[in-house]
């Protein structure tokens, strides 16, 4: 692509920021604020100090604090301790947004600044909004991006990292991320969603999200190392219900019990929960350093992703590069979508159809390793940092500077 | 005199939506841009640096201490039920409340009162020390424009905001018991020339499920 103009300065404001926070939209914004630094464009990350999403707390320091050469503010938070005043408490408003029960105005509200709020950084929005040529707002249910976006919405950029789940339909939600000027849209079944909520703003553009490229694997090597001698498949990520991880857990254990000889190994957060039958069968190796997650991408048979609630899916990713292929949950539109594009990946619904694709790959490992070829040049042809770093670029020359 | 530069702003303020957290949120961010210090209190949580319940007298004595403690010199008030000048109460109490709010309103040097509800501001003698206690008024519409000169306000000190009507209103699937009964292992349909073609897996995989499905429906 052409050398871009590079001048102005570019925000990012994601709720957490850090080289040791987890979360997929947080990886994605840090990668790309650090990524556009590198090229030359002038970034400063606006967040607050907490690492973690269980308890949001303080973990970094207020003020100035330097990540990969990235200059990061960092503003604290305020956090209301029980009831949200004249509502109910902020659970019993979850537990309304996820049966599907709408709520009122004053109950968004008292949803939306339940969990926390940001004051400091909301006025140095007002303050100094003029003085960013772009200000890029994730992931989209916090309160950072949706009473961040209000503030100059001509400049806002919303990554909404979007799923198809109750907070998506609140009405806050639309209101603030369908005025900023334009979206980053990870795949485009994302797209499509955002527009059917009616939250997509005018603009949209399909940058998609990088995923490093290993300089290489060593699947023996992991095998060795954890002693793991079956075949196996992998699942990472917090096993969880949210995530299909005991649909996966239960479709595995049928499978095995009738007679597919394969382990399950899994990275990653939360309870393991096997039945008895399987446990010697699955291996939580917990968290690992990158390259190592990396071998343990290629050592295995298959990945499995069995989450419907996915928006972007790095992992997926990361095992088409290994040449790993994949079984996706079909709830889940944009994996579907990604096994559609790429032809490496097998869509299933249900326990049933998943247990028979683990018996598939038991019995054929071969025929799943050829259909995992055409993977590893679909994530280089479209997701890898250099390429959604120029989509990105391309956005943002859509963005007036100077105004 | 010196301008006045450190602000206490009261009044609704966003997320919320309506002319008042709007017209607070212009004034705040104007300030802000002059490189004033300002400090919000919002009668509910929002993006506003404190709330508090700001009714009646706790409201005065919950703000009374904000100014102390931010040195403010500058007042931007939000004149609207709950905050401070309570509706319909006795007359009495409603002197009393004036009384207290003229007072304290004395320690600022400039004192915007920005009007939702002309109605709390009383015409005649009661309302006339809190009329001169603003050295401005901010009249989002005509008739409250005029209504303040009626009730006796300086005509000088009343300013027309550009109108602004408040906005319009605006399974988690659990896994099915996977069959343990037996049916042939290792399924032929899955290793027989299966191809490395997705479509084809694909169509392999449902039939075996459905063949799962009933061996278990047959097994009861």
């Amino acid at each position: 692509m052409a050398e871009p103009s590079r001048a102005g300065t570019i925000a990012f404001v994601p709720p957490r920021f850090g080289p040791d926070v987890v979360g997929g939209s947080e990886a994605v914004m840090r990668e790309a604020a650090v990524g556009l630094a590198a090229r030359g464009w002038d970034v400063e990350v606006l967040t607050t100090r907490a690492r973690d999403h269980y308890t949001w707390a303080d973990a970094y320091p207020a003020g100035r604090d330097d990540v990969d050469g990235v200059r990061v503010l960092r503003f604290d938070m305020c956090r209301e301790e029980g009831r949200y005043p004249g509502q109910d408490d902020r659970g019993a408003l979850e537990r309304r947004i996820a049966d599907g029960i709408p709520l009122d105005e004053g109950q968004e509200l008292a949803w939306l600044n339940g969990l926390f709020r940001v004051p400091e950084l909301y006025h140095h929005l007002l303050a100094d909004a003029h003085r960013y040529r772009a200000i890029v707002f994730s992931p989209y249910l916090f309160w950072t991006t949706v009473v961040g976006t209000t503030v100059a919405p001509e400049r806002s950029i919303a990554m909404p990292c979007l799923h198809d789940e109750g907070y998506a339909r609140l009405r806050v939600i639309a209101r603030s991320l369908s005025q900023a000027a334009r979206a980053w849209y990870l795949s485009g079944p994302e797209q499509d969603l955002a527009r059917e909520l009616g939250l997509a703003p005018a603009e949209g553009d399909l940058t998609g999200a990088g995923v490093p490229v290993p300089d290489g694997y060593d699947a023996e090597g992991f095998r060795a190392r954890h002693g793991i001698e079956r075949p196996f498949l992998l699942y990472a990520g917090r096993r969880e219900e949210g995530k299909g991880w005991p649909v996966l857990v239960d479709a595995f254990a049928a499978a095995v019990a009738r007679g597919a000889d394969l382990d399950l190994v899994t990275m990653g957060v939360g309870e393991v929960d096997a039945p008895a039958a399987v446990a010697d069968r699955v291996h939580d190796l917990g968290f690992l350093p990158d390259a190592e997650a990396a071998d343990a991408f290629a050592a295995a048979a298959a990945y499995v992703q069995p989450s419907r609630n996915e928006s972007f899916s790095r992992t997926v990713m990361e095992a088409w590069l290994a040449g790993t292929p994949v079984l996706a949950n079909a709830e889940s539109a944009v994996v579907a979508w990604h096994c559609e594009r790429s032809g490496a990946g097998v869509t299933w619904t249900g326990a049933d159809e998943l247990s028979a694709a683990i018996e598939a790959v038991a019995a054929s490992p071969a025929a799943f390793r050829e259909l995992a070829a055409p993977g590893r040049a679909y994530v280089l042809e479209h997701y890898t940092w250099p390429t959604v770093l120029d989509q990105m670029e391309r956005s943002l020359e859509q963005m007036p500077w100077p105004r | 005199m010196a301008p006045v530069t450190r602000w206490l702003v009261v009044g609704p303020y966003p997320p919320e939506r309506g002319t008042g957290a709007e017209a607070a949120r212009a004034f705040v961010e104007a300030r802000l841009r002059a490189g004033d210090h300002v400090h919000v209190v919002s009668p509910r949580p929002t993006a506003a640096h404190q709330h508090a319940d700001l009714a009646s007298f706790r409201g005065l004595r919950v703000l009374r201490d904000v100014a102390k403690a931010q040195r403010a010199d500058g007042i931007w008030l939000r004149v609207e039920p709950g905050i401070v000048l309570s509706p319909g109460t006795d007359r009495r109490r409603g002197l009393a409340e004036r009384a207290a709010l003229v007072l304290w309103l004395r320690r600022f040097r400039e004192r915007i009162f920005d009007v939702g509800d002309v109605g709390l501001l009383p015409g005649g003698r009661a309302g006339r020390p809190v009329l001169a206690a603003a050295t401005r008024f901010v009249a989002h519409r005509a008739a409250d424009a005029e209504a303040l000169v009626l009730h006796g306000a300086d005509p000088a000190r009343v300013q027309r905001a550009t109108d602004g009507e408040p906005a319009p209103a605006p399974t988690q699937e659990g896994a099915a018991p996977a069959t343990t009964q037996a049916v042939a292992y290792p399924p032929a349909d899955l290793v027989r020339d299966l191809p490395a073609e997705r479509e084809a897996i694909e169509a392999a995989v449902r039939a075996r499920a459905q063949q799962l499905e009933v061996a278990r429906d047959a097994g009861g």
